[in-house]
């Protein structure tokens, strides 16, 4: 019984902690790559599988689902969670947001001197 | 490498841009963000509240698994029907008189009281009197159907002399009662949460109709799940360990004696997301039974000395459920049914049993169509179609559904009955809410959508606005700004009242005449910016919460359509202003403006 009782502890350990990173990360900056999770490395090279994304909504919402988790905001935090999977789910939105993180990441990379991106994005490729 | 980008615009101020609350990430204690389900440790049970049997489902701590509960006769099932006799006998027994039986036994009474015994009532929950519907379920029910004073439909049964008036739901609550009694019998421990099966086409007013039933019934949490998504559920348990891991997508078809489910499921190893449903709700296997009972009608009426009493009737359609049943495996079936006018004995086949349904079988096709489109699904992405349901059962059914769909995609429950398998659906998703954990069921997380639009009425147009489209993901939240029109004809020389009516609809047309009206509620008209922001949020059970704020003052209403649609408006709400769309409130700046001051890490 110590044994589930600590497990029951650290899970909803981990919840609490999800909840508060994902409503941080929303006041912040909504950005649905970062609420779920990707790689830093994903910002670099832009390179959104879709699996990955799949991945990451599950796992996250079998922690978060109101069902699982008896955190009082349980069920905004998995609104935003829910959005941010539909978001990059569907391809007009994620080329957007692609297309905004591009832009961010080409002028840091500019301002800091850094030399051309990493991997460019298949447009890019072509001209 | 680049760290961070150069300091995000601090976050109040971007917020208060845009007329939102800063966010907090602390814990605050709202009414939205209350939590649906009972306290860990809480017993659930399951159950398959079928239109003609009901099925009980729940977790058994010894064999670590989901078990149906057997009734007081060792049945697993138990037929939906209610039966108020006055009888010597019972009373003799110590029974009082009013006490209703329920069950096998209320089952016997049918022919000796069937003015008292009421079955099949599952399909009147929550519907209207005027109801085409109820037009025609009257015509092969030996009760009578009336009106109450929300001009909803009521069985009228006679009772000790008198006539007593029950609302569909109370008889619900009956059954649900026994259910409760029963399973607290058989599991020995007190039960305080269920999981309760519905069609997938119930409105909000028919599931809170049916949660009702089950508070009265001494439920404290009523979980409704569709029997499609119980249906998955069950598949999940059912396949092998799947090896793959990409998402598969299920194609779940529910037949039942009154209606339709379909589902189209996506599931993600535990995860099973409801992506789309439709459902015929009135419309199911029972219906074949009525065929069959008309085709014998017009068999007797050659036969000149025959004279069908009510009874009589009743005996034909139990003796046409039976051969339908017989013919889902024979090819042809002699019976003979016993009537007042003596024994009527025929021969049937099942061909001419498909002759008689043809359109069945094309209006059961409808639903399958449907999802697929809302799910946005090609037929080859669908991996499997699980069938369940008694009415599965039928060859002709099977054939079509298996020529729909390219290869043979029709899944066999390898563990469980077809017509189980709803049943094993909410026990294990009943298990899931009490918060067991053992090894032989895996922690499944069901993500259910709603099965209808909201909408509000825009006045300019006079057009329903959707705001949460149907198949959205629960619990589901939005925003919108609306702006107060005033009428462009006033109809008199007072001038309109300072607050706008603005009145919530579930439907999935724009027309507000085919549209089910769940609230009219006001606000202030705002002196300053004129906006009123209204959120609309629906969480896990469908608890439908609806929050305007205009101006500084924040309303908030729980919406519930039962037992009559909320009427949230002061006194002088006919001189009040009407409201158009003007933005979403959350939608505008989504993808947008909202990357651009993002953080990059390395």
């Amino acid at each position: 019984d110590v044994d589930k009782y600590l497990r029951l502890e650290a899970n909803s350990f981990n919840q609490d902690q999800e909840v508060d990173r994902i409503l941080k990360l929303h006041a912040q900056t909504r950005n649905p790559l970062e609420i779920l999770d990707h790689p830093p490395s994903v910002f670099i090279t832009l390179q959104v599988d879709d699996r990955a994304v799949k991945v990451s909504y599950r796992k996250r919402s079998l922690l978060l689902h109101p069902d699982k988790c008896k955190h009082p905001r349980a069920q905004e935090t998995f609104e935003i969670l829910k959005k941010a999977e539909s978001e990059l789910m569907d391809e007009e939105k994620r080329k957007t947001l692609i297309g905004f993180v591009t832009d961010a990441r080409d002028g840091i990379f500019q301002k800091r001197g850094i030399k051309g991106p990493v991997v460019v994005t298949e447009e890019r490729w072509k001209t | 490498m680049p760290t961070a980008m150069p300091a995000p615009t601090p976050t109040a101020e971007r917020g208060d841009e845009r007329g939102r609350e800063p966010m907090t990430v602390s814990p605050e204690p709202s009414i939205r963000s209350r939590s649906p389900s009972l306290p860990p440790g809480s017993h659930y049970i399951g159950i398959d509240l079928g239109t003609t049997l009901l099925r009980l489902c729940a977790y058994h701590p010894d064999l670590q698994t989901v078990r149906f509960v057997p009734n007081e006769r060792d049945k697993r099932k138990t037929p939906c029907f209610v039966a108020f006799p006055d009888d010597i006998e019972l009373v003799e027994s110590g029974r009082k008189a009013c006490d209703p039986v329920v069950g096998e036994e209320a089952q016997r009474w049918l022919f000796k009281y069937p003015k008292a015994t009421v079955f099949s009532w599952a399909q009147l929950v929550g519907l209207k009197f005027d109801d085409e519907r109820v037009a025609f379920y009257q015509r092969y029910a030996p009760y009578r159907l009336v009106k109450d004073k929300y001009a909803r439909v009521c069985v009228e049964i006679e009772h000790d002399g008198r006539q007593k008036h029950y609302r569909p739901e109370d008889l619900t609550a009956i059954l649900l009662t026994y259910a409760r009694q029963n399973a607290e019998q058989a599991l020995r421990h007190p039960i305080t949460g269920s999981v309760i099966t519905v069609p997938a086409g119930y409105t909000l007013l028919q599931r809170d109709a049916t949660k009702e039933a089950a508070r009265q019934a001494g439920f404290q949490h009523a979980r409704l799940i569709s029997n499609a998504a119980a249906a998955a559920i069950a598949f999940g348990f059912d396949r092998p360990a799947h090896p793959t891991s990409v998402t598969e997508y299920v194609l779940s078809f529910n037949l039942g004696a009154a209606h339709i489910d379909c589902a189209v499921v996506g599931i993600d190893e535990e995860v099973f997301e409801v992506l789309a449903s439709a459902g015929d709700v009135g419309f199911g296997a029972a219906d074949v039974d009525v065929r069959l009972l008309m085709h014998f009608v017009q068999d007797l009426s050659k036969q000149s000395n025959r004279k069908l009493t009510s009874l009589d009737l009743l005996s034909l359609r139990f003796g046409a459920e039976k051969i339908k049943k017989a013919l889902s495996t024979a090819d042809s079936i002699s019976h003979t049914i016993q009537l007042s006018s003596g024994a009527y004995a025929m021969t049937m086949t099942r061909e001419l049993l498909e002759t008689l349904c043809a359109d069945f079988f094309d209006r059961c096709l409808v639903p399958i169509q449907q999802v697929l489109v809302e799910a946005k699904m090609d037929i080859t992405k669908i991996s499997k179609v699980v069938l369940s349901g008694g009415g599965s059962h039928f060859p002709k059914l099977r054939d079509r559904i298996s020529s729909l769909f390219p290869g043979n995609h029709i899944y066999d429950f390898a563990l469980i009955d077809k017509h189980k398998a709803v049943g094993y659906g909410a026990g294990i998703e009943s298990a899931l809410l009490s918060g067991m954990r053992s090894p032989n069921i895996t922690n499944y997380l069901l993500i259910d959508s709603l099965s209808f639009s909201l909408g509000i009425l825009d006045t300019t147009t006079n057009t329903i606005k959707t705001l949460l489209k149907r198949n959205t993901a629960l619990p589901a939240q939005t925003t919108v700004t609306l702006r107060p029109i005033p009428p462009t004809t006033p109809p008199t020389s007072t001038p309109p009242a300072p607050i706008a009516v603005i009145k919530l609809y579930e439907g999935d047309t724009t027309d507000p005449k085919t549209c089910h009206l769940l609230a009219t509620l006001s606000t202030p008209i705002p002196t300053q910016d004129k906006h009123i922001t209204l959120s609309i949020d629906v969480d896990v059970d469908r608890t439908v919460l609806v929050t305007l704020v205009s101006d500084e003052t924040e309303k908030n209403v729980r919406v519930t359509d039962y037992p009559m649609p909320v009427f949230d408006v002061s006194e002088d709400w006919e001189r009040g202003v009407g409201v158009t769309v003007v933005g979403a409130g959350e939608r505008k700046g989504q993808a947008g403006g909202e990357v651009e001051g993002m953080e990059i890490q390395d």
